[in-house]
């Protein structure tokens, strides 16, 4: 299953998916194409509804495309998830209400049958990464829902996966407490070097923390425009006040909104 | 920390509402109680009732302190034979229930089954239950049983039929069977048995002292309240209620401080 040239992060190719349903099938994703090289960190945009966590559901073993063929780091997502090649962070943090967040971040560990004592250091570690360091004895509900979400990338992380498949995590959160963690998202793939797919709909969220931006299209949900974003890593708050920045903040609304007519 | 999403709703006007402060939790039912005895003893006192046909409610108190050790050992087997009615069925059930959860047919036939039992009055069923375990403690404790089972699979296999993201995140780190029910299913699936349990402890205490009052042991609150009533000692008979009462808060308190154990992390459980 080895790519050509190397081994790629991520790779679709022609994949498409058609949800069966009483009132019509629907097609969410047709012909999709996207390469993401490894220690990539790429972005998918588009309307709600437009099929792109359906992609990233694809790439994590959650459901199996209709058509096409996907691979992470060479592998199937099949044999990427048995190997803990990735990570998933959800749109909601999805933590264990009745587990502490010392226990959350633990439990991915606890499935691969490390021991106590390696579970709990490598936990503290990840919570010292995400800055929650203080709240291991804290339950879910006792704190608030970016802290949330950072219990949820520490829970990910907690495998050391090279690849992390990331769905609208921040959505939910209002834009300064998102723009703080999208920060803290570039501080984190700083020290992990991890491949990293994004999904959101946040047009400068997108352009913020990616290399590249993949465009989509609704019905059927396809990829209309890659943009590359060559804005110089390590990026911070500085980055957001760049020209090309805005430059690109325009570009790929306009794109988007291409996606949009063309449909 | 927030009390936004907590669940329940919360009087926020300014008037003060004196039903829900602490004080009016206690003081109302209290006052209440107080004057509902006093009309009582008015009663029995200005009417002239005979003790035999209702006695006076300080007459039943003294002879409820007067037999006070008797009345805790009767409660105390009641209040086992109960327990062990409940364990028994809950088990079975919830057993049950994560066994067959998953196999639709199976499930929808058992919860049909699971009506049609909490629909018969399971007094019906003593005489059979002799059969089997003969007038003992153990004809009790399979009544309580029978009767608990039913409302315990309904309320477990409703728990386990939930579904949400949890279950893919548990694919996601290709969790084992045995993890998603210890670390998902099973905790998911508690505050169900919890409102299950809610329901079906006082009522474990009621099938518990009616199988009792038709035989079984002797030493138990039915057994003493149908002996004490052949021989009409009216007396005795209320204290035994009033024991049997006493049982019933006790049990309804159990269960309530086990639910606030165990579902500290329940959203519905935050202090605001």
């Amino acid at each position: 299953m080895a790519d050509e040239m190397g081994t790629l992060g991520l790779r679709a190719s022609g994949v498409g998916k058609r949800f069966l349903s009483k009132g019509g099938d629907v097609q969410a994703l047709e012909g999709v194409e996207l390469e993401v090289a490894q220690g990539g960190f790429t972005s998918v945009i588009g309307p709600s509804g437009c099929g792109k966590s359906t992609l990233l559901k694809a790439f994590s073993d959650l459901l199996e495309p209709s058509t096409g063929e996907l691979s992470v780091n060479g592998k199937s997502p099949a044999e990427a998830r048995a190997a803990r090649e990735f990570g998933v962070v959800f749109q909601s943090p999805n933590l264990l209400p009745w587990r502490t967040v010392l226990r959350n971040v633990t439990l991915p560990l606890q499935v691969m049958g490390v021991d106590r004592p390696t579970r709990i250091q490598t936990a503290h570690e990840m919570l010292e990464l995400v800055g929650l360091a203080s709240f291991i004895r804290h339950h879910p509900w006792q704190l608030s829902g970016g802290m949330q979400q950072r219990v949820a990338i520490a829970r990910a992380l907690s495998t050391n996966p090279s690849v992390l498949l990331m769905d609208e995590p921040f959505g939910a959160l209002d834009e300064i407490t998102r723009d703080r963690l999208n920060l803290e998202l570039m501080r984190i793939w700083g020290t992990l070097s991890a491949t990293i797919l994004f999904i959101t709909h946040s047009i400068t969220e997108a352009v913020f923390l990616s290399s590249q931006v993949a465009v989509m299209s609704s019905r059927p949900g396809r990829i209309t425009r890659l943009i590359e974003v060559d804005l110089p890593y390590p990026r911070n708050s500085q980055t957001r006040d760049m020209p090309e920045f805005y430059e690109l903040v325009i570009e790929v609304r306009r794109a988007l909104v291409e996606a949009s007519d063309a449909t | 920390m927030t009390s936004t999403e907590a669940v329940g709703s919360k009087d926020t006007g300014p008037r003060v509402d004196w039903a829900n402060l602490p004080l009016g939790v206690v003081l109302i039912p209290t006052l209440f109680f107080v004057v509902l005895l006093t009309i009582w003893e008015l009663a029995v006192k200005l009417g002239d009732v005979h003790v035999l046909m209702l006695p006076a409610p300080s007459v039943i108190w003294i002879k409820f302190i007067e037999d006070f050790d008797i009345l805790v050992d009767l409660a105390l087997n009641t209040g086992i034979e109960s327990a062990k009615g409940v364990l028994l069925g809950s088990v079975i059930a919830i057993m049950l229930a994560g066994l067959v959860h998953g196999i639709r047919w199976l499930n929808q036939g058992l919860l049909a089954y699971s009506s049609t039992v909490k629909a018969l009055p399971v007094v019906a069923l003593y005489p059979v239950m002799t059969v089997f375990f003969g007038v003992t403690s153990k004809a009790v404790v399979a009544m309580v049983c029978v009767g608990v089972a039913p409302i315990m699979f309904t309320f477990a296999s409703r728990g386990f039929s939930g579904t949400s993201e949890h279950d893919d995140l548990m694919r996601s780190i290709s969790a084992g069977w045995l993890t998603r029910m210890t670390a998902l299913v099973l905790p998911r699936a508690l505050p169900y048995v919890m409102a299950g349990l809610r329901t079906a402890v006082p009522l474990a205490i009621i099938i518990a002292i009616i199988s009792e009052y038709f035989g079984g042991s002797v030493s138990t609150l039915g057994a003493y309240i149908r002996r004490e009533s052949t021989m009409l000692h009216t007396v005795q008979v209320w204290s035994a209620i009033v024991m049997a009462c006493l049982l019933g808060v006790l049990v309804f308190v159990a269960v309530s401080l086990l639910d606030r154990y165990f579902l500290r992390w329940h959203a519905s459980r935050q202090e605001a």
